[in-house]
């Protein structure tokens, strides 16, 4: 008797729970990647949109952009933040996403414990680490660095052994000279070792190179054809924007609430950290040149890594 | 050796490894590389009090015990079965070779795609498990002493009496011996898949945080976290197979 | 005589072994079956427990028999207890717990392991290991107690008092035991009725009741001697004849 009185509540639990998964299933998910480009939706993750159908979204934050990319690839994601150029390669590939805006521009740094450096020439013949091989840092750097006059592959040494964080760290213990890093790992590195200097501004470089204002780094993209309709849409846009605007207004609140949601930074270093990150909101139509300044680096470099071509017009949606 | 005396040398050993450790912290003089056993014990108690770290201990431990209730349950069935019935034997070797083939990164990686991230740790440390416990068990399955089961079937004992007093027990051993190798097992790889798919509540989380912190210290501090879990976890078990020995297995 | 085996012939392949062997005993009795290794002494016990099917010739009065058996190595289950291990071999005789408790507890206080009897078998010497063996062999309840070689591993101190154990045992349950050995003092020491076999191809060179109580059956006393003659010419008789071809 209470052996089937036990059975009788496991599958009524069970129902009940898968119940509540098909429930769920009609949310549509906003995934948020864990550091920077987390951080300019942190106040979504405190307060989630209401969408049209009485739905609420829902957030979520993933630690890795491989991880992102499958769950957007497999349509549990329906709204993602993405490095700009995975996020071309999948429109590439044939996943049918739209870019909806640029949330994050150009926030790579050049550090160094050498006081010599000053300038691009000074590097010749130096070990430099550089965070991301195969990504923007890897082609925006070897830009700047040919159009310095300096081979990137026989006038330097450019490493990219090292994870971000083992980058980071021995780049403050002195164990290596220089790097390119991205945030929040340049605010640390400085962090923990004040004296790292930064002679080179790689925006303005590759303004030099490119005539670019600036270089876009994160990008927001939509699902097409997913339960996200035009409506919704707009209301999440609105929701990113004003996320970005009052986060930067307030970083040190911000910072609080990325250590709340778990983001992946604690508050001080998200605030100190959330100055650096070059948060923008720019739609994806305003957006295209710098996009596609960028992209051409990746194309000329290694078309593979994008897809073989530029996105097509279709990918920068406007809502 | 005594007791008292095993002990000794024991800690005595640890004492030389902590020693060498902290030479090479003094060598290398930058705590973000290498920080010394005194800066980790700090850490360490710096954490230990914190919600957070219980939680990720519990949370650690659960999965860490469900990885290893499951791998050696169903490698002990499954070996025990493979080594009585060279069909069932036939139909599970190519799944071993397969499992025991692929790298345990790979595994994880996958399992990210298809479970939550709480559940790939347990996941890739039950593949990793299951195939050594299966192995023993399969071992301890043919393990019975031939005359002995001869002795049964003379005196006409039963088949599921041959099965419990003679074949299980005979088998114990090597039970003991592929459980204590899947429990190693599925610790190492309960955090190594907590630090890739970092779900709430878990040792290998908190070290991934700390890592891309750059708090190396603090790092340090929760592996020696897991450490200790792993020992307590391999110490319980050492009781556990005592207890078996003192019912006769 | 109750139990009967006639013109018993067995071959393995091409060789045959035993080759028209005659056996009768009586319920009651102590058989000693007495004949050098290999010439299938292993190999008539399992055709008297009814294992063996692939001979020719008769089996009479076997049919509702019980048996139990007395091992050369024990063969008893290292980790559980003497009384564990007599229960164990006890499964199949439809008896209750109590009435097989009994049964054991009789037993192990005749072998004088009192106080032992919980222990695992693995903790216990040799020579209580060999009388562990004994009595579960008693404890089951059976018509027929088969030794096969039981006394042979033990060294000679320990084998008397064995054999005296063993003699004391069946004063409780007497029942016909069979015991194969090559030893031929074993055979003048215990057995009611000596068999003596051949060489390949086994057939019986001699057979004999033995009256002699088991007191006056130390070697060098008369009433023996003439027995020991008697055993020495049939051994011999199968030392010096030709071997098979």
């Amino acid at each position: 008797m209470n052996h089937a009185f036990k059975r009788l509540a496991l599958g009524v639990a069970s129902l009940v729970f898968s119940l509540s998964f098909i429930a769920a299933e009609d949310a549509p998910v906003i995934a948020a990647l864990k550091g920077p480009s987390g951080i300019a939706l942190v106040q979504l993750f405190e307060n989630p949109p209401h969408l049209t159908g009485n739905r609420v979204a829902k957030m979520e934050a993933v630690s890795s952009a491989d991880l992102m990319v499958a769950k957007v690839v497999s349509g549990e994601y329906q709204v993602a933040v993405l490095p700009i150029n995975m996020a071309a390669k999948l429109r590439r590939s044939g996943v049918d996403i739209e870019l909806a805006a640029i949330i994050g521009n150009g926030m790579l740094s050049f550090l160094t414990n050498d006081p010599s450096i000053k300038s691009l020439a000074e590097l010749r013949g130096r070990r430099i680490d550089v965070a991301g091989q195969g990504a923007t840092p890897d082609f925006l750097f070897r830009r700047i660095l040919k159009d310095g006059g300096l081979d990137p592959d026989k006038d330097l040494n450019l490493s990219f052994a090292l994870g971000y964080a083992e980058m980071a760290s021995a780049l403050a213990a002195g164990s290596i000279e220089s790097a390119v890093l991205p945030e929040p790992f340049s605010t640390l590195a400085r962090m923990k070792n004040p004296k790292l200097l930064s002679p080179l501004d790689l925006t303005a470089l590759w303004k030099k190179s490119t005539g670019m204002s600036d270089y876009p780094m994160t990008a927001l993209v939509i699902r097409k054809g997913s339960s996200i309709t035009e409506a919704d849409a707009r209301i999440i846009l609105d929701a990113v924007r004003a996320s970005i605007s009052k986060t930067l207004q307030d970083p040190v609140a911000a910072g609080a609430l990325v250590e709340k949601h778990g983001l992946g930074l604690t508050s001080a270093i998200a605030a100190a950290a959330i100055p650096r990150c070059n948060f923008v909101y720019l739609e994806a139509a305003r957006a295209r040149p710098e996009v596609e300044a960028l992209l051409a680096e990746f194309l000329a470099a290694a078309p593979a890594s994008i897809g073989g071509a530029l996105p097509d017009d279709a990918f920068y949606a406007s809502f | 050796m005594s007791l008292r005396a095993r002990l000794g040398v024991g800690l005595l050993s640890v004492a030389v490894l902590v020693g060498l450790w902290h030479v090479g912290a003094l060598l290398v003089g930058k705590d973000i590389i290498l920080p010394s056993p005194l800066r980790v014990l700090r850490e360490f108690i710096a954490i230990a009090p914190s919600p957070d770290f219980r939680e990720a201990v519990a949370g650690t431990f659960a999965r860490g015990l469900e990885a290893f209730a499951i791998s050696s349950l169903a490698g002990s069935v499954a070996g025990f079965a493979a080594g009585r019935s060279a069909l069932v034997q036939a139909a599970l070797s190519p799944l071993f070779t397969t499992i025991r083939a692929t790298p345990v990164l790979a595994l994880i990686l996958l399992a990210l795609l298809w479970f939550p991230s709480g559940v790939v740790p347990v996941f890739a440390a039950f593949l990793m498990a299951f195939p050594v416990m299966a192995a023993s068990a399969m071992e301890g399955a043919r393990a019975a002493p031939k005359e002995l089961l001869e002795m049964a079937a003379l005196f006409k004992v039963p088949r599921r009496k041959i099965l419990l007093e003679i074949r299980i027990p005979a088998a114990f051993p090597f039970f003991a011996a592929g459980a204590r190798a899947a429990l190693g097992l599925s610790w190492k790889v309960v955090v190594a898949g907590e630090v890739l798919a970092q779900p709430h509540r878990a040792l290998g989380t908190g070290m991934q945080t700390s890592r891309m912190l750059l708090e190396t210290p603090r790092v340090f501090a929760w592996a020696l976290a897991a450490i200790l879990l792993c020992g307590l976890a391999e110490w319980l078990f050492g009781r556990l197979v005592k207890w078996g020995n003192t019912r006769g297995l | 005589m109750a139990y009967k085996l006639w013109d018993i012939r067995r071959s393995f392949g091409g060789l045959e072994v035993l080759s028209g062997v005659d056996i009768e005993f009586g319920p009651t009795q102590l058989l000693v079956i007495l004949g050098p290794s290999g010439c299938g002494k292993t190999t008539l016990l399992k055709i008297v427990a009814g294992l063996d099917g692939g001979f020719s010739g008769k089996r009479e009065g076997f049919d509702q028999s019980r048996f139990s058996f007395v091992f050369q190595e024990h063969r008893l289950l290292p980790w559980k207890s003497v009384v564990g291990n007599a229960l164990f071999a006890l499964s199949s005789a439809g008896m209750d717990k109590s009435q097989a408790m009994t049964r054991i507890e009789n037993f192990v206080r005749l072998s004088g392991l009192s106080g032992h009897e919980n222990r695992p078998v693995r903790e216990l010497s040799g020579g209580m290991r060999q009388r562990a063996a004994l009595v579960r062999a008693f404890a089951m309840p059976a018509d027929i107690l088969l030794l096969d070689e039981a006394f042979q591993s033990v060294d000679l101190k320990r084998k008397r008092e064995l054999m005296r154990l063993f003699l004391g045992l069946r004063e409780m349950e007497r029942n016909a035991s069979i015991l194969v050995t090559h030893d031929p003092w074993e055979a003048l020491w215990l057995a009611d009725r000596i068999v003596v076999l051949s060489d390949r191809p086994t057939r019986v060179v001699d057979a004999f009741d033995i009256d002699l109580p088991r007191g006056e059956r130390e070697a060098g006393m008369p009433a023996i001697a003439a027995l020991e003659m008697r055993l020495s010419a049939a051994l011999i008789g199968i030392e010096t004849s030709p071997p098979p071809c």
